[in-house]
């Protein structure tokens, strides 16, 4: 099976490479473009003194985290954002007759390219902008990797709509940029139902707010939480594909044309 | 669903905003509520615009730009015209939806009665710089062949030099300077920060300001089209 994922993701790797250009510019600018959305809170940290206890560099861990769980996602499972396009034209059905399971190749049948820019911001914002010494990077890329698990596994459920609904595929990418932006700002100031929200039904929380968490209080607890989390949505995920799959009668053509 | 986004980017800064400490925002004679109501009006003109330069850039890309040449109108006044008429629609839609979620927030209406029509006016002075600026980047693709990485570039420019979050009154005296003196502050910062003043000389010199930029962006703009037309015209598409 490793062999099977490694190969997968080797090919589309490549297939993104193949304009080397193209690809080493759009990780550039996504660094660049990271880095520059970052002046709005040096702005703000030069006039307040703190954000509810946080500090400049608290929100360049947390934003670190949401980079780097992001930029893996998307280099890796990149896709995941073409799953309920693939749901409703049809482009599933050539996956069927495959020995293996659908759901890998078609997650990791695209590479992203700039997903490595928002990987490589990730580690600036953390070593650079929030000082965290090396002796802590194997910690934060094991929380950063577990959000990314949760990143990719709260898309394939949105996207997995497209097995129930039709116009599925704008809703599940609106739905996902939703997540992205509660993922990239602090979350600690919300109330408790808001914060109870957003590490159940909408996981935004375990993508940052928690593996940021985990970092600045070394707390095992909060690390196995992570882990689990990242475990139990990678699970829904799965079931959420699964339970689609068995609805998916050659195509959601009809779906989307009813 | 867009209408959420907005209604979600609203709540995420109501709670930071709120989380700010109150004393260090006095200094400024800033609020929670009057910041929320900053951010309601920058949204609003980002939401409302969306990302019409697309279109021209398919245009190009596809070749039916060549049927647009041939027509009495130019093709950059008729896409002005449809974005006009798409603006047209969304302005009042995302108003009530930015405006309802932060009067659900704040409670409160910054803005006196008077100052409303000077706020829809250089609301849609703001959009139609906006617009003159898509109309330019979506040109462009006549010679970059993509105009996607001048708008990303662009875009950056709005929302850092333009004040999107955060009022330019709060930036350092350097970088404030160079985003007065840029027109991404007459496109973004100049319309919300009449929520923050709204004496009439500060009205006054918004709409001014605005006004210049207008004709400096629309002069410009006619002479990208000139070039990009004549470009279309001595080489084809």
């Amino acid at each position: 099976m490793a062999t099977y994922l490694f190969t997968l993701l080797r090919m589309s790797v490549n297939a993104a490479f193949i304009r080397p250009f193209a690809a080493v510019t759009a990780i550039l600018l996504m660094l660049a473009n990271n880095l520059l959305f970052y002046i709005t809170f040096v702005i703000y940290f030069h006039n307040f003194s703190s954000l509810e206890g946080w500090g400049s560099e608290d929100l360049a861990l947390l934003i670190g985290c949401t980079c780097w769980a992001f930029g893996l996602a998307v280099f890796v499972t990149g896709g995941v954002r073409d799953l309920a396009q693939s749901i409703a034209s049809g482009a599933l059905d050539s996956y069927l007759g495959r020995p293996r399971h659908p759901l890998p190749a078609l997650l990791l049948g695209q590479c992203i390219p700039s997903g490595l820019g928002d990987m490589a911001s990730g580690v600036v914002f953390w070593m650079v902008l929030s000082h965290r010494s090396l002796g802590e990077l194997p910690l934060l890329l094991m929380v950063g990797t577990f959000g990314a698990v949760v990143v990719t596994a709260t898309a394939t459920i949105f996207q997995c709509l497209a097995f129930w609904m039709s116009g599925a595929a704008v809703l599940a990418e609106e739905l996902f940029e939703m997540f992205m932006m509660v993922a990239y700002y602090p979350e600690h100031p919300f109330g408790f139902a808001v914060r109870l929200l957003l590490l159940t039904v909408f996981p935004a929380g375990f993508v940052a707010m928690m593996p940021a968490q985990v970092v600045r209080e070394a707390n095992p607890l909060k690390l196995a939480a992570c882990a689990a989390a990242a475990a139990i949505y990678a699970g829904l995920a799965w079931l959420a594909f699964e339970r689609g799959l068995r609805r998916y009668t050659s195509g959601s053509r009809l779906l989307e044309l009813r | 669903m867009r209408g959420g986004l907005n209604v979600l980017a609203l709540a995420i800064f109501w709670a930071f905003w709120r989380a700010t400490p109150p004393q260090e925002l006095e200094v400024w004679d800033l609020t929670p509520s009057r910041l929320i109501w900053y951010l309601t009006i920058t949204e609003w003109i980002v939401f409302t615009t969306g990302t019409p330069y697309r279109e021209i850039e398919e245009d190009i890309r596809s070749g039916a730009l060549a049927s647009c040449l041939s027509r009495p109108v130019s093709y950059a006044q008729a896409c002005l015209a449809q974005w006009c008429g798409g603006m047209a629609f969304r302005l009042p839609v995302f108003a009530v939806i930015g405006f309802g979620a932060a009067l659900g927030f704040s409670g409160a209406m910054p803005l006196t009665p008077a100052m409303l029509p000077v706020g829809l006016i250089s609301a849609v002075l703001a959009l139609g710089l906006i617009h003159l600026c898509h109309l330019m980047i979506g040109l462009a693709t006549t010679w970059t062949g993509s105009a996607a990485p001048l708008h990303w570039i662009w875009q950056k420019g709005l929302f850092v030099l333009g004040g999107l979050i955060i009022p330019l009154s709060l930036y350092p005296t350097p970088l404030r300077g160079v985003a007065e003196l840029s027109p991404f502050a007459a496109m973004l910062s100049a319309p919300a920060s009449l929520v923050i003043d709204s004496s009439r000389e500060h009205a006054e010199m918004v709409l001014t300001m605005q006004t210049a930029w207008l004709v400096a962006l629309g002069a410009l703009a006619w002479l990208i089209d000139r070039a990009a037309t004549s470009r279309f015209t001595a080489r084809g598409i």
